[in-house]
Order: C-alpha cells, then structure tokens, then sequence
C-alpha cells in the first residue's frame, strides 16, 4: 500500500475512534492500528514489537510524526496530567479527495475497529492487544496457555484478567469472520 | 632530528626542567583508572578492568566511523568519530545511572525495580558502561543511515553490534570483567530490537537509546553541536541529568486507573519539574539540529551519493555481516576506493564517486512549501517522476525524511508528587514542530532546463491526483 493510503487509513481511524469516544492518543491508534493489521489483514505494512503497553510499532510512531509534519495529524494538548490526544488537521482532507476507492475497500474494517476499541482505556487496550499477539503467536493454544503467555510477558496484568482479554479476542476474531472482515486467521 | 624539532618548537615548554626527553619510565603501580581527555565532558575516565573492550578491534574501528557522515563536506569541523562519541556516552549514561538510583531519588512507586543488593548495582553499572561503549560498534563506515540498502535484507547495524558483543573475540573480555554478554547486548541495542524488557533492564536500556533523556541522544546533540560550531544543540545537560527520575509513566488518558492491572505499568525516564525548562531546551535543541543540520540538503545529497556508490562498489552492492570483514571495513577504505574510481573511467562507481570527490553533487530542483505539501502530501513525489520521465532515472534522487521532536511525551514528577504528562504540564513541547524534508535533486548538467520545466509546469506537476484505478501494492507490505 503507498504511503498516502496508508495516511488515509490512519486518518479515517483517528477520526472513527475519535466518533466511538476513544481519547485518542497515540498509544490508542498504535493499538487499534495492531488489532486494524493482525486481526483483519488491511495492509497497512508496520513492524510491531512487544514494548510497553503491548505491541507497538516504530515505524507507526515515525509515520504518525510525519502526518503530523503533513499537517494531516493535529496533537491536542490536554489538561495536567493527562498525556496528549490526536485529531485529524487540514491536510488530511485531500486523501479522502484523492483516495476515495481505498477508503471504500476498507470502510467497514476501519468501523468495526474504532466500533470495538473506541470506548476503551488504554489499560484495556494493552490486554487486549497483548492478548491478540499471543493469539497470533499461538493460534491453537488454549486461552489458558495464551492467558498464561500473556501473563509472563507483562506481569502487571493478573492471570484472571489475561484469561478475559484472551476470550475477548476470541470473541471478536469470530465476529469479524462472521462479518468478512478479516483475512484468513 | 626530533630531538632538533622539539627543542624548537612550544612542546619543549611542556617538559619539566632537567628531565630527560627520553627515558626509561621508572616501575609504577598500575594504574588503576585511565583519564581520556574530551572536548565536552573534560575527562571521561574508565577503571583499568575496562580497558580491553577500547582496546579491542570492534571499538578502535570507531576511530575511522565520522560521527556525521560526509557533513564535514558542508560542516568542516564535522570531522568527529563515534569512538569519541561512545566515550561521552559512556560518561553521561554513568552519571545518569548515578542519579536515577540514588535512594533520595526513588519514590515508593518505583523503588522495588532497582536491585537493593550493592553487588547487582555494581554489576548493571558495569554492564551499562560497556554496552555504551558498545552501542554503535556495528555502524556502517559513515555511519550510513541506509541499511535497508546496504545491508542484507533484515539486517541493520543493531544486528552487527550483537554479533559483536557475543563474539569469540569479545568472550575473554567479558570473561575477565565476569559480565554477560547477553545483558551487555539488552542495554546496548535499541529497544525495537529487544522488544520488551524486565522493568529494571528497560530503564537501563533507555538511559543508553532513550528517545526522550537517553545518554546517546545528549552526547550526540552536544558534540555535534560543537564540531560543526552551531549553537543550536546545545542545553543544560547538568541540571537535566540531576533531575532526571525514574517514573511512573503519567496517565496516557482519563480512564487508566484500571483495577484489572495488578498495578501501574512499566515505569520510564522522567524528570521532576525542576528540570523542565532543560528538558524543553533538549527538545528544542533536537528540533533545530534536524531542521539545520542533519536534513541539510546538501549533507542529504551526499548522503545518496555516497549510497549510490556503495551500491556500485561494494559485492554485490551490499555490506557483509562477516565480523572480520566488517572491523575491516572503515571510512578510510571507502575513501581510498572512491578516489580511485573518480579517476577511473572504467570505474562501476566512477560517476558517483565524482559527485562526491568534485563536488559536482545534484542540486535541489524542488521541495514543496508547507501550503503545497498540505494540499498535496505526495507533490515531490510527482515532481520526481515526472522529472525522471524527462531526465532519465540516473539524473534525478527523490528524498524524503521526517524525524520528530523525538519523544517530547514523558512523564514529569510535579509538586504533588505525581506523574503527570510532558505536554500537559509544558507550554513549549506540544509546540515543537516535527523537522522534515521533501527535496527532489536534479544533475546540475540538467539543472538550468529542469528549473525552467518546474517553473513553468509547476501547477500541473503538483496537482493531487485522484484515484482512478486499484493500488498496485494493494496486499503487499510497505509504508
């Protein structure tokens, strides 16, 4: 996907996630960008690693500087102590303008995402994103074992609350296939 | 003769009275701490048990690595090496490590992560230091940025640096100073590399590759600052350093307090707000540093030069990952072969190492105002294509680079002994603009014409551009 899509897609979540209540910052979108790749297969070609907060991509936070350089991505200063939200800028328009079939191609994903995560703190969001990594590390393993991986790779989170965010993913996994969705899992 | 020489000159000043100027040095105790004199930190002193790892072969080749690449064409104080830098490193993650885990400095939230036992802080000290020294023993010569390029497919210099920490070579070493190399390797790679640490590594990690107060970002802007005389990288590293904690990181939204975590997350590098206006300055000095330095068009174009006769010269246009071939490999070799093949027609890199050799470089035939860039995020983009339409590929180079602020997001240890975010308690971080370059360089043989073409077609060229058909890299990867 060239990079202008790739903006377009970035956009389109920002402003999505933004409409279900998500706060937003750039930790939510690298999260929803996780579950938008790994879950359903929109190409967006990032390079997640596991790092605080659960999977998260170098590569994304470069790009979300450059959109920000583009003017396509805004940052909202908000009130002590509270970190930083994203909003789309005047630049992003002229991908919807430019971009309109790709847009339409991956409409119900983007939607189904921001639908999904976009009331979530970023508390639940690392479980959950988490919880799809060892998904998709170990797809036949039980979600005792994945609860169990989860749980080694951040201790903070208890084993009960592993095993729920593991069920969650299973749950949504399903329901994006049911939709069609998501690439082949 | 020498003798002749140095009594005629100001170095015989130097010498004591009566002292012979050669000698057999009388027998001393060894020395139990070496002093290397340095143009920023003054002294940058290591313990004797130190000195193999900069004497071995991997860190003296840092000797011939220039710290900015080919800058010094357009900086000519740029001529530094990262073996000095990697010193300097060295000496600021120390103190850094020093004031982060003073006791007075750890609050209740935090202070289970750093060891209680003095021989496992002696030992991540030690280890700190000489994964600083290590941290950039895989770079390519000049320090070259294009990896992807010029290295095997998924390799980078991160790749290098490991293997050379866990070397045959290096074992001895580690050996003698009792140190793992696998905890040498956790704190000397970037974290994107080695993924997600145990609390008390990723700390040390990041007061080494930090993006907000890492010891490798301070003594870059610093030294960089100094030898290519701009003023613009410089801030209170002092007062930074003394002020620096280790935090809680600050609610990243509203809804974070969160009973299902059995507690608060990873904590990171933060300051307390005393040491606000110097984090500011070392935001702002990063900023400026790109803007003016490192994005320079001109070092840029070199930058492709010199990657374009990489490719040319070197076995299949790659660098190899051998260790052997590798230490081998400085800017000194690559230097004698370019003026070799700028007098050699018959030269595969012959062109490009003239580019570079005679300063006959390319010349910037367009960069986007930021007007044009928010109307049309891929305006050089099209600028370039038409051009090589018009030109031919080997005349025209597309570059596009953007590095933000860096991490201006940290957590801030405020007055009511909370961790609150950089950006909500600063009114200057959330303002640092992001340091970017779109440039579409041209040959100079077509430069007159080009300009002309740009000029006069220069709606036309930058128009967005719908989309009428499917993408072709649909499915494929890259972005």
């Amino acid at each position: 996907m060239t990079p202008s899509r790739v903006s377009l897609l970035l956009a389109v979540l920002t402003d999505k996630m933004r409409a279900h209540d998500s706060w937003a910052g750039e930790t939510h979108l690298q999260k929803a960008v996780y579950f938008l790749q790994t879950m359903l297969g929109v190409p967006t070609g990032f390079k997640f690693t596991l790092y605080k907060y659960g999977p998260f991509s170098f590569d994304l936070r470069d790009k979300l500087t450059e959109m920000r350089a583009s003017g396509q991505l805004e940052m909202l200063v908000q009130p002590a102590p509270y970190g930083p939200q994203l909003d789309t800028g005047p630049g992003a328009d002229q991908l919807r303008n430019r971009f309109p079939k790709t847009l339409r191609t991956y409409d119900r994903q983007l939607e189904y995402i921001a639908t999904r995560l976009g009331g979530l703190g970023v508390g639940a969001l690392e479980r959950l994103a988490t919880a799809l990594l060892v998904t998709d590390e170990a797809p036949d393993a039980t979600v005792e074992e994945r609860a169990e991986q989860l749980n080694a790779y951040k201790p903070h989170v208890s084993l009960d609350a592993a095993g729920r965010a593991v069920e969650q993913v299973d749950e949504m996994l399903e329901e994006a296939r049911g939709l069609g969705i998501t690439a082949a899992h | 003769m020498l003798l002749d020489h140095l009594q005629n000159s100001r170095d015989v000043d130097n010498w004591r009275e009566n002292e012979p100027l050669f000698s057999v040095p009388a027998p001393v105790a060894k020395k139990q701490t070496i002093e290397v004199r340095d143009p920023l930190h003054v002294f940058v002193k290591l313990s004797a048990a130190e000195l193999p790892v900069l004497n071995c072969r991997a860190f003296q080749r840092l000797r011939h690595i220039h710290q900015l690449a080919m800058s010094y064409l357009v900086y000519p104080g740029a001529t530094h090496r990262r073996f000095e830098h990697s010193l300097g490193v060295m000496e600021l993650g120390t103190r850094i490590f020093d004031v982060v885990i003073d006791a007075e400095h750890l609050t209740d939230e935090v202070r289970d992560i750093v060891p209680t036992d003095p021989f496992d802080r002696e030992y991540w000290r030690r280890v700190l230091r000489v994964a600083a020294l290590c941290h950039d023993t895989g770079h390519l010569p000049f320090s070259h940025a294009a990896e992807r390029e010029l290295l095997p497919e998924g390799a980078d210099h991160e790749t290098l640096t490991e293997q050379i920490v866990r070397s045959g070579e290096m074992q001895a070493v580690w050996q003698e100073m009792k140190l793992d190399p696998s905890d040498i390797v956790l704190l000397a790679v970037e974290p994107e590399d080695v993924g997600v640490l145990p609390p008390w590594q990723a700390i040390l990690n990041e007061i080494i590759t930090g993006a907000s107060f890492g010891a490798d970002r301070m003594d870059y802007l610093l030294r960089d600052s100094l030898h290519v005389g701009v003023a613009y990288g410089r801030f209170d590293h002092f007062r930074l350093i003394d002020t620096l904690r280790i935090l809680p990181p600050a609610p990243v939204d509203a809804g974070q307090i969160d009973e299902q975590n059995a507690r608060d997350p990873e904590p990171q590098l933060g300051i307390e707000v005393g040491g606000l206006e110097s984090a500011e300055a070392l935001v702002l000095a990063r900023y400026f540093m790109f803007s003016q330095v490192y994005l320079h068009r001109v070092r840029r174009i070199y930058d492709i030069h010199l990657k374009d006769f990489l490719q040319a010269w070197l076995p299949d246009g790659r660098f190899s990952l051998d260790i052997d071939t590798h230490i081998a490999t400085t800017d000194n070799e690559v230097l004698a072969a370019m003026q070799t093949a700028a007098h050699d027609r018959g030269h595969p890199g012959h062109i490009h190492a003239r580019r570079i050799v005679y300063r006959e470089h390319f010349k910037v035939l367009y960069a986007p105002t930021p007007d044009e860039l928010a109307a049309n995020d891929e305006a050089a983009h099209q600028v370039y294509a038409a051009a090589v339409d018009r030109y031919g590929e080997d005349s025209v180079r597309f570059d596009r680079y953007t590095k933000g602020a860096g991490s201006a997001e940290f957590p801030v240890l405020q007055a009511n002994g909370k961790a609150g975010s950089s950006t909500s308690v600063s009114g200057v971080l959330a303002k640092v603009p992001e340091a970017s370059t779109h440039h579409v360089f041209v040959a100079r043989e077509a430069f007159d014409d080009a300009r002309k073409w740009v000029d006069a077609n220069l709606a036309s060229l930058t128009e967005p551009r719908a989309e009428e058909v499917d993408d072709p890299d649909d499915g494929k990867e890259g972005s």
